[in-house]
């Protein structure tokens, strides 16, 4: 009832999605994600310096959400990729510590779609604030690329094998679990 | 009958051996016990029933690989599954947020935001908003409502969309818009958000229960 072992070639598919991500963050970091005009007053935001407006606005619990969001996790995501196909790529023979790495590739699974974050508040603020002269929210292309790396580093965790980690360990016994 | 010894019987195969049809069936027969293997490791565990309440955790990767759910019956991942679907109806077509600037009213909600990216040039940015947003929560709380007999083609289903899914995301990002609103204009949330929110929930709930059962049943 063992599913198929993994192949080799499997972590090629991962280490490309992660790759592509990495270079689709560069634009969605580089170029403006949103237009705001307010009153005469117009503003091109970038990833980084929305995050800097709103903490300077005052609302840092929200600079930090988006932060968390924006920029952490993405960052986070792919160095924690890394760190799981170098592990995967380098050992010849059984990695050292499976359990720390399958731990870290449940989390990386689980905290990759919040990244979506800014992409939705972007998408809905642009709905809403649509009064023409006066206020206006015009989406720009940084937050097609930014929406780009978001899913090819879910698509490097969906191609990731974790049970690559665990290719030449032994078999636990069949006993309960203890710590 | 006639045995003949002609050149044309001398290959056959003896009459003891197996038939390729019977080792089919004999690869068939299920286990004798049902299994469970970890999704993360591949460690194969004997499933046995849990009581409510109770975590089982692979025995060489600890990851969490089943639990029993204290509340919530057979019908639980249906029932919350069709109470998301009857949210669906007001979240698609009632205002999230009513804004006021300069005398102006304006209203916002999903579809409003797919459209003006689509509007401001980027369609395929619309599609997956509208997609992760909107059409994969539908799905997923579709096939739970009817496909509670089905558990692999759930399953199946599940690890197919369940990663794009986020509803959830969708109302924090709200909630971020609304704050951010706040500071310039003058905001109000409207049933359409409320809507959409215990929509997000019933498919949180109905996937975990879902999962719950199907887990400890593998």
């Amino acid at each position: 009832m063992n599913p198929a072992p993994p192949s080799p070639v499997s972590i090629h598919r991962p280490a490309a999605f992660a790759l592509a991500a990495a270079v689709m963050l560069v634009p969605a970091n580089v170029l403006p994600i949103v237009d705001t005009r307010l009153a005469g007053d117009a503003r091109s935001d970038t990833i980084w310096s929305g995050v800097v407006e709103l903490h300077e606005s005052g609302l840092w619990p929200l600079a930090l959400v988006v932060f968390l969001a924006s920029f952490a996790i993405p960052v986070f995501k792919l160095v924690g990729l890394g760190c799981l196909l170098v592990a995967v790529k380098r050992r010849a023979s059984a990695i050292r510590r499976p359990r720390a790495l399958t731990r870290l590739y449940a989390v990386l699974d689980e905290i990759g779609r919040w990244s979506m974050l800014d992409v939705f508040l972007v998408a809905f603020l642009a709905g809403v604030v649509r009064f023409g002269e006066p206020a206006m929210v015009v989406p720009r292309v940084g937050i097609a690329a930014f929406a780009a790396a978001v899913v090819f580093t879910i698509l490097a965790t969906r191609a990731f094998d974790p049970r690559l980690l665990w290719r030449d360990q032994q078999p636990a016994a069949a006993r309960p679990f203890d710590a | 009958m006639i045995v003949g010894t002609g050149p044309s019987r001398a290959g056959r195969r003896p009459e003891t051996t197996f038939s390729a049809r019977t080792l089919a069936f004999i690869r068939m027969q299920p286990p004798l016990h049902p299994v469970l293997t970890c999704r993360f490791c591949g460690q194969v565990h004997r499933a046995i029933p849990l009581a409510g309440g109770e975590v089982a955790r692979c025995v060489r990767c600890a990851a969490h690989i089943a639990s029993a759910s204290r509340w919530g019956g057979k019908h639980a991942p249906a029932s919350f599954a069709l109470a998301g679907i009857a949210f669906a109806v007001p979240a698609a077509l009632l205002p999230f947020i009513t804004v006021e600037k300069f005398g102006n009213m304006r209203t916002g909600d999903f579809l409003a935001g797919v459209f003006a990216l689509d509007q401001h040039g980027m369609p395929l940015l619309a599609v997956w908003v509208l997609i992760c947003g909107g059409l994969t929560p539908l799905l997923l709380l579709t096939g739970l409502a009817l496909g509670w007999r089905n558990p692999a083609s759930l399953r199946w289903m599940g690890g197919a969309f369940g990663d794009w899914a986020m509803p959830d995301v969708y109302v924090l990002a709200v909630f971020v818009a609304l704050t951010r609103l706040g500071s310039i204009v003058d905001v109000e949330l409207n049933a359409g958000f409320w809507s959409y929110t215990a929509m997000s929930f019933a498919l949180l709930l109905a996937w975990r229960t879902h999962r719950l059962q199907s887990n400890a049943s593998a």
